[in-house]
């Protein structure tokens, strides 16, 4: 599979050209939000070429007519080619009528018609505790929008196959999701419409589900032509946000060096149009994420997600991370005010199923009686405990260079999904009559860990080289459905495809003990045959030969209950430079432990770990995307966004410790996101450590890191 | 006339036809007794790999080149008179040419101009207007020393400051210093007060100081989205200091700095035969060593071709050779197909990933990718084996850092550990 990429083989979603292909090209709103009076397409189909205008008028399910952020669809041109589309949608006459536009969360937060979603919980008495406590460390995070940046644009290609049924080829991650949303906007029958599933690159960067399919559908449906809408680069990184703006409060009270409560206070900018239960559900999750890690007498969260006029973040993977950032760097201020090792001093404090508080996180998703962190421990004992230092403001080691402040610091992860989240999966195999397996599953191919895993796991159990398990990319005609871009979706997944494969050896070795005329119950399966106590064997090709004429195909497909998947573990430690003259940083030397493994082939899990290490590095460096007071984002250039190149990664170094259970983070993704949350909170707490004056909100570029080095200055 | 085409192209210009510079032998570096002489279409890669630009310019060009063009594909394929007259406005490239006292010669109708880079690179339009062509930049008398300070989120980003220096000593006295700056709310400019103040000193520590500070007081710096004037103001401080010790210690001791010293050098390019003058017609080229025939209009970008040609390896990204994910081989030498126009491939041999193997006989380089994990999704990796192709025909026993450094092209999933150690392996495997 890898070598097929290797060879430039894989196909994605633009690498398909219908015959007759339309270009589609959007007019977009340049105002955060308005009604749109008028737009009048005469002057664009006047053009030789233009075969299509969408408007508000005629699409109403597309183009709803009262834009929510600017860069909001208006209205769509499909012509000849791109160009000319582009100029036609250039030509429509738009008249628009500006409403006001809500831009400020956190007044946002205050009027209920803007709320998305609330969440309030409390277990035992937080302001009691805090009242009470010896000390209390508090924190305010702010996290910057972040663009989805994935080296393929987000794109989609429509058409019409032979028997008049919609195709969809997209970029987007859930093909299924993605039908279930055109059949509501084009009022079609799902089954009238097949959504294929190429690869998609850039490893669950995350998208929106619909930025050009239901037009280019619309268009396809219009024309009876095949149409491809593709966002240039520009449009991807300010209309596709992956991840939310958001803003973490904390306080942690500290008594007898034990933690008697936790405060957390979240507020996240979902954008316009969020979904409220998306919303609702990134919450509980942002909550699980901040309050699963440690021991706490007492514990309370409040958040609230709230709609303003910015566009729609997609809630990818790590957009609930803010709060538990907060915290990581909470208990690493509160490990330095104890005196004590941030290691040792976590060490002391992870949580263990049944501690104070599991009802609580019951209700906010977490699996009952797997809702501890115990499998820390081992991985922060094996990172290089730090050095102590009794007082903050002493932790940085002054180098030769006096201008150059090196540190380390610490952070960990625990990730979980939603027991309650309905993340199904299906996978299907089928013998065929060579005796190898066709293996279907609706995961998306985004990381490529995955496919591999899953055809490997197959073939474990089927006795068979993994070479004789060929993963198919299933679309949404051939796989039972999918489980969604999310990472429980791989794990879910893998217990699909290993149930599968025991279910098949069953019927297998039904079917080859009627090949062999023996009793089931006496043969063996063994290197890809069944056999017999007396040496006859059947193997699997002669075995699906026979099911083949005796018209019982060998075909299973199961979809097991989605149940509960353990969390995923992870601590990492980052070094770093500061120059105190300049507040750049460096980070030197990146390693994190993973619960996770052992794996046949590590190399695709290590990959997406390690994919994970860089992204820290770029969001805790440089990512950001601000916008102006109208709400337009002030775009970069994308020959000049901050994109981690090879030169800028540190030396990285990745340890999978496989924990006593079965199946602790099977899912390559999980394990990544877990490991990319610990990195990120390490490296800023390194830069902490580095600063004295801690540095309160994402990115930690050189401007913010000066102003944290002057503080520490200041008093 | 098509030069800076790696800023043009991405910039969506009309391009009705072409006329094909090369054709004018404006590359190339010569030294012309103490003088540089730089032909206008030299790559910054080449001068990264020129000793004599090293020598002439105490090394601040090529670490100008390098610092301006992180990314080695457009480095190969940007030239030094496309990127003067098109310089974002923070190059440190301009602000290197400032501090070198760069002159740019202007080919006009019926004559040659000379304007310094004073002049030059404050309205490049104004010189070349009326129908002048940039034809080399000379760099008039070698500096004793020379620094680059910059500040920057990540080294591959354009820096927030930076400031660029150089000193020629008369004895053991400064008898000119030059110190530009970038940040500011024009482009960049060269900071004479400052410069000033150190000549005839011996450049001791106060009097670097004194000069530093008036760095930072008085050009206007910028305010934008990623930084504050009063950030640049501060910063320009310690960097001017900074570039100000070293450029002294190093012309003092006239011995060039520390650079991590030109690569290899790669293959001569062979003598393109560029089609003088193009509208629109028949190509022919080699692709994957099979003679293509093609239709294609000046417009027509060699990515267009090649994905037309079914080579779909060839990816199309982000359409500005940031991404990579659309690099391929022009004899041999990795470019960004979607920032070459088609033309430029006439008569040439191109190399796509179809070209390296297939998944029945693959090349090395891609076994030891798929081996180590190194292609995750597969949408950069076209590009990655590609470059790494170049380098290692090039340059058999490449370090890690160059390695890092070759690689063209960005990718989202794998932190780039395992692409790296997947070219290493080869090359070890190889070496042996």
């Amino acid at each position: 599979v890898s070598l097929r990429r290797a060879t430039g083989q894989a196909a994605f979603a633009g690498d398909v050209a219908p015959p007759g292909l339309l270009h589609v090209a959007l007019r977009r709103s340049a105002v955060a939000h308005a009604r749109v009076r008028v737009v009048d397409p005469s002057p664009a189909v006047a053009l030789p070429g233009v075969a299509a205008v969408l408007t508000p008028a005629d699409a109403p399910a597309l183009l709803r007519g009262q834009p929510t952020f600017v860069g909001d669809r208006l209205a769509a041109v499909a012509a000849e080619d791109p160009e000319l589309a582009r100029r036609a949608a250039d030509l429509l006459g738009v008249e628009l009528e500006p409403l006001p536009a809500v831009l400020d969360a956190e007044a946002a937060a205050g009027d209920d018609t803007c709320v998305a979603a609330r969440l309030a919980a409390e277990d035992g008495d937080v302001e009691g505790a805090l009242a009470r406590a010896g000390h209390v460390v508090s924190g305010e995070w702010r996290l910057p929008v972040s663009p989805a940046v994935s080296l393929e644009p987000p794109l989609a290609v429509t058409w019409l196959d032979e028997d008049r049924r919609l195709v969809v080829r997209t970029s987007a991650g859930s093909p299924f999701r993605v039908r279930g949303l055109l059949a509501e906007r084009l009022a079609l029958p799902a089954a009238g419409i097949r959504v294929a599933r190429p690869r998609v690159a850039g490893g669950g960067a995350g998208r929106p589900d619909l930025l050009v399919e239901d037009l280019c559908a619309a268009v396809t449906l219009r024309t009876g032509r095949p149409a491809r809408g593709v966002l240039a680069p520009d449009e991807a990184l300010s209309l596709a946000p992956a991840r939310p703006a958001q803003r973490a409060r904390v306080r942690l009270a500290l008594h007898d060096g034990r933690l008697s409560a936790l405060d957390v206070d979240l507020l996240v900018d979902v954008g316009a149009e969020a979904d409220p239960a998306a919303a609702a559900e990134l919450l509980r999750s942002a909550a699980r994420h901040a309050l699963a890690l440690y021991r706490t007498g007492a514990m309370r969260v409040r958040a609230v997600a709230v709609r303003t006029n910015r566009p729609p973040a997609a809630l990818a993977r790590g957009s609930d991370s803010g709060a538990a950032l907060a915290v990581e760097c909470a208990m690493d201020e509160a490990a330095e005010l104890a005196g004590v090792d941030p290691a040792v001093f976590r060490r002391r404090l992870v949580r263990a199923p049944g501690d104070p508080g599991h009802e609580l996180l019951a209700a906010l998703g977490e699996m009952t009686g797997a809702d501890g962190a115990r499998g820390l421990l081992p991985l922060l004992a094996s990172l290089r405990s730090l050095p102590v230092r009794a007082r903050r403001g002493l932790a940085s080691v002054e180098t030769a260079d006096p201008v150059v402040r090196h540190s380390t610091g610490l952070g960990a992860a625990r990730r979980s999904a939603s027991a309650s989240a309905a993340a199904g999966a299906a996978a299907s195999l089928r013998l065929l009559d060579d005796g190898s397996f066709a293996l279907t599953t609706g995961t998306p191919a985004g990381g490529g860990a995955d496919e591999t895993l899953f055809a490997e796991a197959a073939a474990a159990i089927l006795t068979v080289p993994p070479a004789q398990v060929v993963s198919a990319g299933g679309d949404t005609d051939s796989a039972a459905f999918d489980g969604g871009d999310l990472s429980p979706a791989v794990f879910v997944t893998r217990r699909a495809v290993e149930e599968t494969a025991r279910a098949a050896l069953v019927r297998i070795r039904a079917a080859g003990a009627r090949v062999l005329d023996v009793d089931p119950g006496l043969v063996t399966v063994e290197g890809g045959s069944v056999r017999a106590a007396d040496e006859r064997s059947a193997s699997f090709a002669e075995i699906g030969r026979a099911a083949l004429r005796a018209g019982e195909p060998l075909v299973i497909t199961t979809a097991p209950a989605s149940g509960a998947w353990p969390p995923s573990l992870a601590a990492a430690e980052a070094d770093v430079d500061v120059d105190a003259d300049t507040g750049v940083v460096s980070v030197t030397r990146l390693a994190a432990v993973v619960e996770g493994g052992p794996f046949a082939d590590a190399s695709a899990v290590l990959a997406e770990v390690e994919g994970a290490l860089a992204a820290a590095v770029e969001q805790a460096l440089a990512t950001s995307l601000p916008f102006d007071a109208e709400g337009r984002p002030r775009l970069r250039d994308i020959r000049t966004y901050p994109l981690l190149a090879a030169t800028d990664m540190p030396p990285i170094a990745v340890t999978f410790l496989p924990s006593g259970e079965a199946d602790a983070g099977a899912g390559g993704a999980s394990l990544a996101d877990a490991a990319g949350r610990a990195a990120l909170a390490a490296i800023v707490n390194a830069v902490a450590r580095a600063t004295g004056g801690r540095p309160r909100a994402l990115p930690l570029d050189p401007p913010r890191v000066l102003e944290a080095l002057s503080r520490r200055a200041a008093p | 006339v098509l030069a800076g085409g790696t800023r043009l192209l991405a910039a969506d210009a009309e391009v009705p036809n072409v006329l094909d510079l090369l054709g004018l032998g404006l590359a190339g570096v010569r030294v012309d007794d103490e003088d540089l002489e730089i032909g206008a279409m030299a790559t910054l890669q080449e001068l990264v790999q020129s000793p004599s630009a090293h020598a002439l310019t105490a090394s601040l060009l090529p670490a100008a080149c390098r610092a301006a063009a992180p990314a080695r594909l457009l480095r190969g394929m940007a030239t030094i008179g496309g990127e003067a007259v098109a310089a974002d406005a923070d190059s440190e490239l301009a602000a290197a040419l400032l501090a070198l006292n760069a002159v740019f010669v202007v080919a006009r109708p019926g004559e040659l101009v000379e304007s310094p880079a004073l002049r030059f690179l404050r309205a490049p339009g104004i010189d070349l207007a009326g129908g002048g062509v940039l034809r080399a930049v000379v760099i008039p008398g070698a500096p004793h020393g020379a620094a680059l300070e910059r500040a920057a989120a990540l080294h591959s980003l354009p820096p927030l400051v930076a400031v660029a220096v150089t000193t020629t000593f008369s004895g053991d006295r400064l008898a000119r210093v030059r110190l530009a700056v970038t940040g500011l709310a024009g482009p960049p400019a060269r900071v004479t007060d400052a410069e000033a103040l150190l000549e005839r000193t011996r450049g001791e520590d106060d009097v670097l100081e004194r000069a530093a500070v008036v760095v930072a007081g008085t050009p206007a710096f910028r305010d934008d989205t990623l930084a504050t004037a009063d950030y640049r103001r501060r910063v320009a401080r310690p960097l001017a200091r900074r570039a100000l010790r070293t450029a002294v210690a190093r012309g003092r001791q006239q011995r060039p700095p520390d650079s991590r010293g030109p690569l290899r050098p790669l293959a001569p390019p062979r003598s393109p035969a560029p089609m003088p003058y193009f509208t629109s017609g028949r190509l022919e080229l080699t692709l994957n060593g099979r003679p293509l025939r093609r239709d294609a209009e000046a417009r027509t970008t060699l990515a267009e071709l090649l994905r037309g040609a079914s080579s779909l390896g060839v990816k199309e990204g982000c359409g500005a050779g940031r991404c990579g994910a659309c690099t391929v081989l022009l004899d041999g030498r990795p470019v960004a197909a979607c920032l070459t126009l088609a033309v430029r491939a006439q008569g040439r041999s191109v190399t796509t990933i179809e070209g390296l193997g297939t998944a029945e006989r693959p090349h090395p380089l891609q076994e030891a990718f798929a081996e180590a994990g190194a292609a995750p999704c597969g949408f950069c990796t076209p590009a990655l084996v590609l470059s790494a192709r170049a380098l290692l025909d090039a340059n058999p026993a490449p370090t890690e850092a160059e390695v890092r450094e070759e690689l063209t092209g960005l990718c989202r999933c794998s932190g780039y550990a395992r692409p790296v150690a997947a070219v290493l392996a080869v090359a070890a495997r190889s070496g042996t």
